[in-house]
């Protein structure tokens, strides 16, 4: 099985790299103007939509914001998709299942991961363990059915969305259709080997103990199976748009709540500089200044009159 | 309706994608729910169809012309592209990659933003008024032309589009059919907002093509520079009117006073959209009283553009964005005001306040604030001798989108209304504050007056808040008050929002069918005083 766990290690790899370079591009793109929108998370006593612009001389007073409020609608947000739940209940009632299973997918890996350091440091993740050890088994095992279940369900009624709502189905692309597939593989093909192979994910534990510890682990055909779709899934995961919990964190944090006024920010104010500075090549009558041309020459040249 | 295309239909060689159908928009309430009756939508003659690109909907915003030869096509197609590619660069397009980025990698294209979408719904869902229509639009052309494995894994990903004269002409059209209220991202779960895409269509349409909507460049942001006002007031012609409006106060309140002009040492420079000086006098009137009872110690200005905030930039083009904006910035520098106060302009509030925030460094950062905020104060502080009962009408409030959605400013404009009118005349729309519908004329298109738009503007992006303010002061909240002889006022702190009330009532005439107006709120405050002794609000001047 040494070509699967590499598969497995180059899948964390390109997962993780790639997912950070995604990251570090949004987080590294040059200052931008306001673009908020309300209601905004940090606001306090603002529950309807209300900003610190509506304090009078707002810029004398300091700002009241609430990193409390902020976790709290990142939370309900996070957990209960709460946007998607108030415009588009009927696909809510889909995408629900789908995006709830995942984090339980992703809890029941965490424990697989537990589990197998356990079994490393000579414990026995077992349903006829100590109280604990059988928790862990037990645990895994409820998080890995229910999760699996969930994302299955989900990603059929998705697939179903996509096939018979109208709206739905004239934006989806190819690629659409084929990531809930490949889910719904990856997922399906877990459950069945649950079902039918190992219903306590013993197998995949210990290919995780031997991922952890650099030995070769034999699989039954079916999570070699899971295994290999799973990996390539990691893979693949980085090039889409499936990567939008890196998206939305950015669309909320750094666009959609970022109402922070230039007077109070220095790091702002230094990248004004630098962004006036840049060169501009829009080639409009109105701009028009010739190669070399600056952003501060193009925005002030009237202005200077 | 007829037929709904498809997105790779944009390209299609046909001479028109869609014909809207006033029958099958979406219905309105009494009196206006019989379809077999709705107004006509105004259709370009035949002349005008061989000269100008009408070939989204029939209907023109930009009255580009026609090509004449296939170069000249080729040629468009090609400028399009490559001002596309430039939206991409961290020089060209700086102050808004960021939020491009996110918006163009992560549509999950859910759908959520379409029936947040008040062109979509008001026009019967007409496909290709979907927002995600349009941005689908751009990311697929980006996919196509700029990413890694775009033309190979064209079909996977959509990237199949086929981009001729006609995708380009009718994406051109197409980005004139989003008011940019940003109701669609506050929808969004992953927060995408599709204005935002709008709006960088049309950047690459102006900054790369020089093309734009004569009402807001030619004759919006470079009249505005050039003359000082897109309304193309000089500043002599401000002093005349100023002079005229205070005559007109005197006549109306009994009231003479000089209004400050360019007054050294003011703590407030006031800056109105000059809109109101030339279509609403009784705007800055209103201003010009409460300022003087209140004491406060402010100045108008008639340096050039320091007499209209507006700044239509926001709408189409940084450049001409940040000129604005930095001009207004050096007329208030140069009176050495403490604070800017901007006047009931929607737009105005948000270019000077938050979006033109970051491009003010150093001494440019001169504080600026709301007149509602401001108002609310003073209403407040008990500055004015205050009889509700003159208000004696039932008012509805509409939410500009700049200042409420986009600026958090929800609650001291119900304070001032609430504070002038008697318990029980002010009735919600439903939905507002942050949920608000735009008015129809956003994004400039309240302003933009040329050939059959209005008609567009009036029946389409229009129908859902002229539906909520007939629902306001509809038959289910009070059986008789649609009655045409009980004047209503729908309180528009916004000189655009304005002007669209203007034209969807004349459009539906709805003035004399339900007796429904509109006015600022400014103008609302002063009829409420007990100062004077005739109302200032007289329903039937201006109707």
């Amino acid at each position: 099985m040494w070509a699967l766990q590499g598969l497995t290690y180059l899948a964390v790899l390109v997962f993780v790299f790639f997912v950070a370079r995604r990251a570090a591009r949004y987080a590294s793109a040059p200052m931008h103007l306001r673009w908020e929108l309300y209601p905004v998370a940090h606001e306090v006593d603002k529950e309807y939509g209300g900003s610190f612009m509506e304090e009078m001389d707002w810029w004398t007073k300091p700002r009241r914001t609430s990193f409390f409020n902020t976790i709290k609608a990142m939370a309900i947000e996070i957990l209960f998709v709460k946007t998607l739940w108030e415009n588009s209940r009927k696909l809510w009632y889909v995408s629900y299942p789908f995006h709830g299973g995942l984090y339980v997918v992703i809890a029941y890996l965490a424990l697989l991961v537990l589990g197998s350091l356990v079994n490393l440091f000579g414990g026995q993740v077992a349903a006829n363990a100590d109280w604990w050890q059988a928790a862990l088994y037990w645990l895994t095992v409820l998080a890995g059915v229910v999760g699996m279940v969930a994302v299955s369900v989900g990603c059929l009624g998705l697939l179903a969305m996509r096939t018979f709502s109208d709206g739905l189905r004239r934006y989806s692309t190819p690629a659409d259709y084929f990531n809930l597939v490949f889910i719904l593989a990856v997922a399906v093909t877990g459950l069945y080997g649950w079902a039918v192979v190992d219903p306590g994910f013993s197998q995949q534990r210990a290919f995780v103990v031997g991922l952890l510890s650099l030995k070769a682990v034999a699989l039954s055909p079916i999570f070699v199976a899971n295994a290999t779709l799973f990996a390539l899934f990691l893979t693949y995961l980085p090039f889409t748009h499936m990567t939008h919990f890196v998206g939305k964190f950015f669309n909320y944090h750094n666009v959609r709540w970022d109402d922070t006024p230039n007077a109070s920010s220095q790091a702002n104010q230094r990248a004004l500089g630098e962004a006036l500075n840049k060169p501009i090549s829009w080639p409009a009558p109105h701009i028009g200044g010739g190669a070399g041309q600056k952003w501060v020459d193009a925005v002030t040249r009237e202005v200077n009159k | 309706m007829v037929r709904q295309p498809g997105i790779k239909d944009i390209s299609e060689l046909s001479d028109q994608l869609v014909e809207l159908d006033p029958k099958e928009l979406m219905p309105l309430p009494y009196p206006y729910d019989d379809r077999d009756t709705q107004a006509d939508l105004k259709k370009l003659t035949e002349a005008q169809r061989q000269r100008l690109e009408a070939s989204l909907d029939g209907f023109t915003a930009l009255q580009l012309a026609i090509p004449k030869t296939k170069e000249e096509e080729d040629e468009f197609v090609r400028q399009f592209v490559t001002g596309v590619g430039k939206l991409l660069s961290e020089d060209d397009n700086w102050a808004f990659l960021g939020p491009l980025m996110l918006r163009l990698d992560y549509c999950a294209k859910c759908q959520s933003c379409a029936e947040a979408c008040q062109v979509f719904v008001g026009s019967g869902r007409q496909e290709i008024y979907r927002p995600n229509y349009r941005s689908e639009l751009l990311r697929r052309i980006i996919k196509k032309y700029y990413s890694p494995g775009g033309k190979l894994l064209a079909k996977f990903n959509g990237a199949d589009i086929d981009v001729n004269y006609k995708t380009v002409a009718r994406l051109a059209e197409l980005a004139y059919r989003c008011t940019l209220c940003r109701r669609c991202a506050a929808a969004c779960p992953i927060g995408v907002g599709n204005a935002m895409i709008t709006r960088e269509i049309r950047k690459v349409f102006s900054q790369e093509m020089g093309i734009a909507p004569t009402e807001l460049h030619k004759g919006g942001t470079v009249k505005h520079l050039a003359t000082g006002s897109s309304t193309g007031m000089t500043p002599a012609a401000f002093a005349d009117l100023v002079e005229f409006m205070e005559d007109e106060v005197e006549e109306k309140t009994g009231m003479r006073f000089k209004w400050p002009i360019d007054k050294k040492g003011a703590d407030i420079l006031l800056i109105h959209n000059a809109g109101e000086f030339m279509a609403w006098p009784e705007n800055p009137e209103a201003f010009a009283i409460l300022f003087e009872k209140a004491g406060v110690n402010y100045t108008l200005s008639s340096e050039l553009l320091g007499y209209d905030a507006v700044n239509y930039g926001l709408w189409y083009d940084d450049v001409q964005f940040a000129k604005v904006a930095l001009k207004h910035i050096a007329v208030a520098k140069k009176l050495g005001v403490k604070k800017i106060i901007i006047g009931e302009c929607g737009h105005a509030h948000k270019a000077i306040t938050v979006v033109a925030d970051r491009i003010l460094a150093g001494d440019n950062q001169i504080p600026r604030e709301s007149s509602y905020t401001f108002l609310a104060d003073l209403v407040e502080r008990g500055l004015f001798k205050l009889d509700p009962s003159r208000n004696n009408f039932p008012t509805t409030l509409h939410d500009p989108c700049n200042v409420v959605r986009l600026m958090g400013i929800v609650d001291p404009q119900r304070r001032v209304v609430r504070a002038v009118t008697p318990p029980g005349s002010f009735r919600e729309m439903t939905p507002h504050g942050v949920e608000n519908y735009c008015c129809g004329g956003g994004s400039g298109f309240a302003i933009m007056n040329a050939l059959n738009f209005p008609d567009w503007r009036n029946a389409v992006s229009g129908r859902m808040k002229f539906k909520q303010i007939l629902e306001a002061f509809g038959p289910e909240l009070a059986p008789d008050v649609l009655d045409p002889s009980q004047p209503k006022y729908v309180v528009a702190p916004c000189s655009n929002c304005k002007g669209q009330m203007r034209g969807t009532f004349e459009y539906f005439d709805a003035t004399a069918k339900t007796g429904i107006r509109y006015t600022g709120m400014v103008e609302l405050i002063v009829n409420a005083m007990t100062d004077f002794e005739k109302p200032f609000l007289n329903p039937e001047e201006e109707f």
